[in-house]
């Protein structure tokens, strides 16, 4: 059974092109473009029985921030997907916040498919 | 359009969006000059910018947006002021950046190196920077490693280090990795799992202690608490830096140490456990505390009390026998030490760099006529002879007696053994016999699995045996001696022996034979030695081990040694390995061709020859045949087979042919000269060259010419695969 994953970013390139690289990599991608839209998308995906394994979110997002959206998650039945935060050199700070909320790793934008993969091998049964 | 393309027809209309909303937060913020949402507004969208453009290739962009980013920030902060020259920058900025992405877009320079240079040293001014001490772009996306910047950095530099300091153990490192994860490691979302995979994907893991001290009782066990925390040591060509890598996402909240151990860990054993009490070990693998360490210690008794409370010894006995042993182990103290056997190939090294020194120096006073026959070359020709001997003197410290090697045989034939019901005596001759601690090495394994082979295939059980008159109590014999230059090894046993006529069959369906060609002692080695043939499922099977006899043969002839095989039906088979005393030293036949000193080991010439035409046949596309010892036996000049050119003068080229016997194949190599056999000290040149195929290493001659030793079997393959090197010799 194919795997899913959700992408959480504001900017319609970065979902865009992260989508494309999970799809490439055999990966079936939900997107959605603030952590109040990722909420409803995780609850959609429960209902369709498309429950993700791994969620991909960006930190700085209008609506519902990326750290408010980890600790909501971490409060549902959804504790225990893993969690990438996708960030930026300048915002380093926010790998900690997000540890702090429950984030399982990271990643710093822009990354190369190669090593968003990586990553989500680190957390994910990718066989 | 496919989705790469979508991905950028996104990524412009997104670009456009952003600009138009960081352009109308602009001029507000030109009315009104205050921080506060129009900053942060156009703060964003440069950000966000960032990012997309550097995720579609679109690096000058992102890194002025990063550029620009920086300047936001300060304003954000409010150390920078919004005036009216600031503002109609950044206006500026938003077209620079829109011009940018149009040209990007169109496939051309996003900015000319100038244009793009003018811009952010006018930039840099508003950031009160000059253009030189600009700040650093962000880092270009790289593959593969983390993407922790900083610390990735300094664990190179750290890794580094450290392995310089290290001796290697071929390219590969041993790091001991203890993980101990927090409780609740899983409501992080990780896996310690997926940690141990991909740590195995890139190390070899030698040894796992998992310490499940921690587990509670059933009944208050919480399937989400993690309550195991492991021990590793992996062997690996990765460095630390990599190493570090596959623990990132948790490193820095749980305990996680890797440390290399390269130097405390000899071939796969870490040597430093063995030297420590065990209560020491368990207690740091965290198995026992110090008060279970304790309690223990307090209960145990020594053998020699236990002895005497149950009568078996007397007191005094045991007195007298402690006495003797404190006595023998004060006298070993004195008379032995332990060496690191890497001192030894030094000392080895040496010795040889020696002679070397010698020989230059002899043959440099043969040159002066007055002085030979005088005293001085008299001093040196003794000189030279104490060398030799200590060379050898030096090569026999690595000499080890094969009692070790043996018993653990022993032990394997009878765990084997007991796994299937079989029955085994094994006898021991000849434990003293003494190899080269290298050699044993390199055997342990080959021998290891011919002794599975004996207890699986050869000793029948119990009952086969008494049906056929046998005792029920197989005998295998390991039995060791040195013949000649040679120590032979012989694993033999009484079991049912090879079954021929099977073996003849399977060789015929493989085509290894012909029909009705006789399978014997003298052909079936080269048979069940057929690549694969082994794993057919007839009795020299090798019990689905992975290894066949091919590997084993291989491994022995690696080492400069043969195999031999005698099988008889109902009586049992016998393998005899004939092994080469030392590594170290070689016996080998100093040639020359064009020129080029090469060393012939020795054990692999059967003959040499004035070359003589009249007794070549010319054969097929230029092949030569040769007659040697009534046997046709294809011959080539050597430099051919290396692939070196011919020299323009041919006059006095190739008299000699030295006849190779690899035990597998015999041919005949047509060289120039045919000087001394030497004893030669062999220095792998892979540490500084790159591996020669045929070339197993060099050494420098008293000429002070380096000749190179050849690698017979490598030789052999490259004469029978290419055949235009034969073509036209």
């Amino acid at each position: 059974m194919q795997k899913h994953i959700l992408v959480v970013d504001d900017s319609p390139t970065i979902r865009s092109s992260v989508s494309f690289c999970l799809r490439n990599a055999g990966y079936e991608v939900a997107v959605a473009a603030d952590g109040q839209d990722a909420l409803e998308t995780l609850n959609t995906m429960r209902k369709e029985g498309t429950v993700p394994s791994l969620i991909l979110t960006d930190i700085n997002m209008p609506r519902m921030d990326g750290i408010t959206f980890i600790s909501k998650v971490k409060k549902t039945e959804f504790k225990f997907l893993p969690i990438l935060v996708l960030t930026t050199e300048s915002e380093r700070d926010m790998i900690e916040k997000g540890k702090a909320a429950g984030a399982s790793g990271w990643l710093i934008k822009p990354f190369h498919p190669e090593q968003l993969l990586w990553a989500i091998k680190k957390l994910m049964w990718t066989k | 359009m496919n989705e790469a393309d979508e991905t950028l027809q996104i990524f412009f209309a997104e670009t456009d969006d952003l600009l138009r909303s960081a352009e109308e937060s602009l001029l507000r913020l030109e009315n009104d000059p205050r921080p506060g949402g129009d900053v942060q507004e156009i703060f964003r969208a440069i950000h966000t910018m960032k990012s997309g453009s550097a995720m579609v290739g679109f690096t000058k962009v992102s890194e002025y947006a990063h550029l620009l980013e920086n300047l936001l920030e300060r304003v954000r902060g409010g150390q920078l002021p919004i005036t009216k020259p600031l503002v109609s920058f950044l206006l500026e900025d938003v077209d620079f950046l829109r011009k940018m992405v149009d040209r990007g877009g169109r496939g051309e320079v996003e900015a000319e190196p100038e244009v793009l240079r003018a811009r952010k040293s006018q930039l840099n001014r508003f950031l009160g920077m000059d253009a030189i001490n600009e700040p650093e772009p962000p880092p270009a996306p790289k593959s593969k490693t983390a993407p922790k910047k900083e610390s990735e950095e300094e664990a190179k530099k750290h890794g580094k280090e450290k392995a310089s300091a290290l001796p290697e153990t071929d390219g590969r490192r041993y790091y001991e990795i203890e993980l101990k994860f927090r409780k609740d490691l899983f409501s992080w979302g990780q896996d310690p799992i997926l940690l141990l995979l991909g740590l195995e994907e890139v190390a070899d893991i030698v040894d796992v202690t998992a310490d499940m001290s921690r587990l509670p009782d059933y009944e208050s066990y919480d399937p989400y608490i993690l309550y195991i925390s492991w021990r590793l040591v992996a062997k690996t060509r990765a460095t630390l830096e990599e190493m570090e890598d596959i623990f990132m996402f948790v490193r820095d909240d749980n305990e996680i140490s890797i440390e290399d151990i390269t130097a405390r860990y000899k071939e796969g054993v870490d040597i430093a456990v063995g030297e420590r009490p065990l209560g020491e070990v368990l207690m740091e693998r965290g198995a026992i505390t110090k008060d279970d360490l304790d309690v223990a210690l307090g209960k145990q008794k020594r053998l020699g009390e236990i002895l005497v409370e149950e009568g078996k010894i007397d007191s005094s006995m045991l007195e007298h026998v402690v006495g003797q042993q404190e006595e023998s182990r004060k006298t070993y103290r004195k008379t032995s030490v332990r060496v690191d056997v890497e001192k030894i190939n030094h000392l080895v090294n040496l010795a040889e760099e020696i002679g070397i020194g010698l020989s230059r120096l002899q043959n440099f006073f043969s040159h002066m006529v007055d002085m030979s026959g005088t005293e001085t070359d008299q001093e040196l020709e003794n000189l030279l002879k104490v060398n030799r001997e200590f060379q050898e003197r030096v090569a026999q410290v690595r000499m080890f007696p094969l009692e070790g090697t043996f018993r653990r045989f022993q032990r394997i034939a009878r765990d084997t053994a007991f796994e299937q019901g079989k029955k085994v005596r094994v006898n021991l001759v000849g434990v003293d016999t003494e190899l080269d601690k290298e050699v044993i090495e390199h055997i342990t394994d080959p021998l290891k699995h011919l002794v599975r082979n004996c207890v699986d295939h050869g000793i029948e059980t119990p009952e086969e045996r008494q049906a056929a008159g046998k005792t029920p109590e197989g005998l295998i014999e390991f039995r060791a001696f040195q013949k000649g230059g040679m120590i032979l090894v012989r694993i033999s046993d009484d079991g049912r022996g090879l079954d021929l006529d099977r073996i003849a069959e399977k060789a015929v369906q493989r085509e290894i034979i012909q029909p009705g060609e006789v399978v014997d002692n003298s052909n079936v080695l080269d048979i069940i030695c057929q690549p694969g043939f082994s794993t057919v499922s007839i009795i020299t099977a090798l019990s689905g081990r992975g290894v066949g006899m091919d590997v084993v043969r291989n491994e022995v002839e690696q080492l400069g040694g043969t195999m031999q095989i005698e099988t008889e039906k109902g009586k049992g088979t016998t393998f005899t390995l004939s092994l080469p005393l030392t590594f170290a030293l070689l016996e080998a036949l100093h040639i020359k061709d064009q020129d080029r000193s090469y060393l012939v080991p020795l054990w692999g010439v059967v003959g040499t020859h004035k070359y003589d035409p009249n007794l070549v046949k010319f054969f097929g596309a230029g092949e030569r045949l040769y007659t040697f010892r009534g046997e046709y036996v294809p011959v080539v000049r050597l430099s051919k087979v290396y692939g070196i050119s011919s020299p323009t003068d041919q006059s006095n080229v190739g008299s000699i042919l030295v006849f190779i016997d690899t035990s597998r194949q015999c041919f005949g190599l047509l060289v120039d000269q045919v000087l001394d056999p030497h004893q030669v000290v062999v220095k792998s040149l892979e540490s500084n060259f790159k591996s020669v195929a045929g070339i197993a290493g060099a050494t420098i001659m008293g000429d002070g010419s380096v000749a190179l030793v050849m690698d017979l079997f490598a030789l052999e393959e490259m004469f029978f695969n290419r055949s235009s090197a034969r073509s036209d010799a």
